[in-house]
């Protein structure tokens, strides 16, 4: 309980805290489809789904809700809040903390709630790929009982090209909590003993673990947003399933977008709702700007960068760059009239040159080892015209 | 006879001036043939009030990447052409390295218009970082509608540059978005809990 009223302090904090210059944006998405859940009658099906984000600073709020109404009155609503809290990158790390409040509620029937909150360390070294690992803990309400949970995560994402894939491993463990009578079928009758229970009913527990390995990939070409993942649950308790979601919209306006999607949900061993099929196409209102802006605070220079050009002084600007067990690197650029200079070995692995560098923006490449030229290690690399990437950076 | 010696005098004294025309560094680093196409596309961008700079630099680039002569012509004259069009969307009064980053932009796939606006929004200062950061945004995959919005919402504000890469670095940290609280577009919400 204790657990809970923190959680719910800190979100409440959040959600009323100074905003200075956030910004908050938001869509709405209306459609219609055929739904077929688990062990129970599918049917065409209307969705709402509004959903909001809110930043300012290092701080994120996001709310979502979900009404879906079935024929013969049957109606179901999902929502959740959920807050984030990050801090500036310490080193090549960057920390987050979250809290996260879910519920459902059914149409004649008793719904569900979970709270939880975590922490995740994500690699930040401002590079097209990262990794991450979490920890998370929580707890739910179902059926009439509380169920602690704990879930550990890693996962990693990349840039392709345009494409952005990640990967996620997650691991849940729950523990749901039964009354056991005499004669319930779960009760193993392996003696006399047991064959002749106490007339008394017990408190039993069920531990619940299961492993969800999810592979997504979003990719944009022209109006057109893709967003596909496909998933694989392993679990000695629950039936292995294949999840898997397919969705594409495409802009008609600036704030309107047609949305198409399909797929197959998991159940929730959590909250025990079931899993289901569907097919659904709407519309999607876009609301506010959906590339948040806020005033971070004033970079400072990261020593750990496996790339970075330093403030000017009198003899040119500090560059350095990262290459473990390099023999050689060398740096071209705008900046040299893409005249190749050799840095010097600076420290363990890292190597520096001092060089005049306006301000503006600028196209380089490094070598290692004499081997191909490309991006920088850290930044953003760009195709070049001749085969093989550089980049391009902004020197303030 | 004074005439024709005269005149001689003058073609020797041109001679010089002539080859001092022609860049040295792309004579330094391309071979005579391949100098000279790219030193003619320098000099019409240059006669039609366009930096030359970028040009060179482009060529430079080419033959330190190990390019062949044709594709280095070929893209400096892609790049004059980027070039025109961005001159066009900011007009006479921008600067070189505004021109420059313009280029890019266009080439990423942005609008004129959205450079014209953003033009438009800081009268007074320079457009190089902002068009910069859009730019990035675009090649970091968010539409460009909606990176556009962003960055004329700050350039609106009067914000400062760093507050533009900023931007950035906060969206690389983000990752590429996606669907609210992680879920799927559309799907339904769930059906009653069961026991099992």
């Amino acid at each position: 309980m204790r657990r809970q009223s923190t959680l719910l302090l800190a979100l409440l904090w959040a959600a009323w805290a100074p905003p200075a210059l956030g910004q908050l944006s938001g869509t709405l998405d209306m459609g219609a489809g055929t739904y077929r859940p688990e062990r129970a009658i599918p049917g065409g099906i209307a969705s709402i789904v509004p959903a909001l984000r809110y930043t300012a600073g290092p701080l994120e709020l996001n709310a979502l809700g979900v009404y879906s109404d079935a024929p013969a009155g049957r109606w179901n609503f999902q929502g959740g809040t959920e807050a984030i809290a990050r801090r500036p990158a310490f080193g090549f790390l960057l920390l987050e903390a979250s809290g996260k409040a879910e519920w459902t509620s059914h149409y004649r029937v008793q719904g569900t709630t979970t709270f939880s909150g975590g922490v995740r360390a994500y690699t930040a070294t401002g590079s097209r790929t990262r990794a991450w690992v979490g920890r998370t803990f929580g707890r739910a309400t179902a059926l009439g009982a509380r169920r602690p949970l704990r879930r550990t995560e890693v996962g990693g994402s990349a840039m392709l090209g345009r494409v952005h894939l990640a990967f996620t491993l997650a691991n849940t463990t729950v523990d749901r909590s039964y009354m056991l009578t005499p004669g319930d079928p779960r009760e193993p009758v392996a003696d006399t003993i047991a064959a002749y229970p106490e007339p008394t009913a017990q408190n039993q527990v069920d531990r619940l673990a299961l492993t969800d390995a999810v592979l997504s990939g979003r990719w944009r070409f022209r109006s057109f947003d893709f967003d596909a993942s496909v998933g694989r649950r392993f679990s000695r308790s629950t039936p292995e399933t294949v999840i898997w979601g397919l969705s594409v919209s495409r802009d008609l306006a600036p704030t309107l977008a047609l949305v198409g999607a399909a797929g197959r949900a998991g159940s929730d061993p959590v909250t025990s709702v079931p899993g289901a099929r569907y097919v659904a196409v709407g519309l999607r209102l876009k609301l506010g700007a959906p590339v948040a802006v806020s005033l971070p605070p004033r970079p400072v220079a990261d020593a750990s960068a496996p790339f970075r050009i330093g403030p000017a002084v009198a003899a040119g600007r500090e560059i350095v760059v990262r290459a473990t067990d390099a023999e050689m690197v060398e740096l071209a650029g705008d900046f040299t009239d893409w005249k190749p200079v050799v840095l010097h070995r600076w420290g363990a692995d890292s190597w520096r040159t001092l060089l005049p560098v306006s301000p503006g923006l600028h196209r380089l490449a490094v070598r290692i080892d004499g081997g191909e030229w490309r991006a920088p290690p850290g930044t953003r690399p760009v195709e070049s015209e001749f085969g093989g990437q550089v980049a391009e950076i902004v020197v303030e | 006879m004074p005439f024709v010696r005269w005149l001689a005098l003058a073609a020797l004294l041109a001679l010089p001036a002539a080859s001092q025309a022609q860049d040295t560094r792309l004579t330094e680093r391309l071979d005579a043939a391949t100098a000279t196409r790219v030193q003619q596309v320098v000099d019409s961008a240059q006669a039609g009030g366009l930096p030359g700079e970028p040009l060179v630099q482009k060529a430079l680039e080419g033959a330190t990447l190990g390019a062949s002569d044709d594709r280095i012509v070929a893209a400096v004259q892609s790049l004059h052409g980027q070039l025109r069009r961005a001159r066009e969307a900011l007009g006479g009064g921008a600067s070189d390295p505004e021109l420059t980053a313009a280029a890019g932009a266009l080439r990423a796939g942005l609008e004129p218009s959205a450079l014209r606006r953003l033009q438009s929004l800081r009268p007074d200062q320079p457009l190089v970082v902002p068009i910069a950061v859009l730019t990035d945004l675009v090649a970091e995959g968010v539409p460009p509608a909606d990176a556009t919005r962003s960055v004329l919402d700050l350039a609106r504000d009067g914000r400062p540059d760093d507050e533009f890469v900023a931007l950035r670095r906060q969206l690389q940290q983000r990752g590429a978005g996606g669907e609210p609280m992680g879920r799927p577009a559309l799907r339904p919400a769930a059906d009653p809990p069961v026991d099992q």
